[in-house]
């Protein structure tokens, strides 16, 4: 598995040296040595081919890979934000509902109702004061937030 | 890598220099026109596929922009797009069916035959080079097509640079022997 003239050799291959400008006693020993003859055969092979494979090459220009992957990067980036935002908004929007459902409309009667017959006595959403004195300032607030959140949300998923 | 190739208003030391820093679209287009047609060439005789090879090309160079990173020279700025591309190459074969792209050891002997009427003892190296593992095939290609040193190859494949010598014995022996065949 070792030659020690390995590297003179595949040297002399890759530099395009080989055969021609290489002195007699390391073609004679290239020709004799098992390892050697296979490094020739496989490195002139591949070498050739590969430098004609770059020949041909029909790559695009530096110029438009450079916009592509500019162009990429920002369109990749808006869709992470978009992402960010609609999470957001649509968590807003769920904390939203459960809270104007808990306010809206006596919920908590019907719940209590509900376990009173069934017996989910385990089961109790807090009872929140709806006199003129006690949430008139909330109760503002989550109906507005009830009628924002919808907008808002059409605002993040919408494609313009 | 043994074969750096500069242009004729780019000197060693200014590709050594820039780097070292992060990559502004003169420096990107820079590396591109010195890199390229090499890491296309290496796509190619990887993946046997010459559309799929413009493909991988682009998306290889995209990775590597958005890495952003900075390299400590030239060599480990290539050595870094080669590992991008070797990534590459690694998930479309996984993607494509790997039979389909590289014909398995146990089929070899009733390719041989198909690939011998075909070619009718013309010495094929790209269909030897398809009967070889995908391993084989990359250290082959990095070692004698872009003339990179061991340490290079294992840092690109990701393998001890110890064990490169004998794994790349074993591959050019095979390599020879299917050539020979052909």
């Amino acid at each position: 598995m070792n030659c020690e003239r390995e590297f003179d050799v595949l040297d002399a291959v890759m530099s395009g040296r080989w055969p021609d400008g290489c002195d007699e006693e390391l073609r004679l020993h290239a020709h004799q040595c098992a390892i050697c003859v296979d490094l020739i055969e496989v490195a002139h092979a591949v070498r050739s081919e590969h430098l004609d494979e770059m020949q041909e090459a029909n790559v695009p220009p530096s110029g438009v890979v450079w916009w592509k992957a500019q162009r990429r990067a920002r369109q990749e980036a808006v869709t992470a934000a978009a992402r960010t935002i609609t999470a957001v908004q649509t968590g807003m929007m769920a904390a939203a509902v459960i809270i104007g459902l808990a306010i809206i409309g006596g919920v908590g009667v019907i719940v209590a109702q509900v376990t009173n017959v069934f017996d989910f006595s385990w089961f109790h959403l807090p009872a929140i004061d709806f006199t003129p004195n006690g949430s008139v300032v909330m109760l503002v607030t989550i109906v507005s937030l009830l009628l924002l959140a919808p907008v808002a949300i059409w605002f993040a998923v919408h494609e313009d | 890598m043994r074969f750096l190739v500069t242009t004729a208003d780019t000197t060693l030391a200014e590709i050594e220099e820039a780097a070292r820093l992060p990559m502004d679209e003169d420096a990107f287009r820079s590396f591109y026109d010195r890199t390229s047609r090499s890491v296309w060439a290496y796509l190619s005789r990887l993946t046997g596929d010459r559309q799929l090879a413009d493909d991988l090309l682009q998306e290889t160079y995209y990775r590597f922009c958005r890495a952003g990173a900075t390299h400590e020279n030239e060599t480990h700025r290539r050595n870094s797009l080669f590992l991008i591309a070797t990534n590459l190459v690694r998930d479309s074969v996984r993607r494509k069916q790997f039979s389909e792209l590289i014909p398995l050891e146990t089929d070899m002997h009733h390719i041989d035959h198909r690939a011998a009427e075909r070619t009718e003892g013309r010495t094929d190296l790209a269909k030897a080079m398809k009967q070889l593992k995908p391993a084989q095939r990359a250290l082959i290609t990095l070692a004698y097509g872009q003339g990179a040193s061991h340490a290079e190859i294992a840092e690109i494949l990701g393998l001890k640079s110890a064990s490169i010598k004998s794994l790349l014995f074993r591959a050019r022996r095979r390599l020879a022997q299917l050539l020979e065949r052909s």
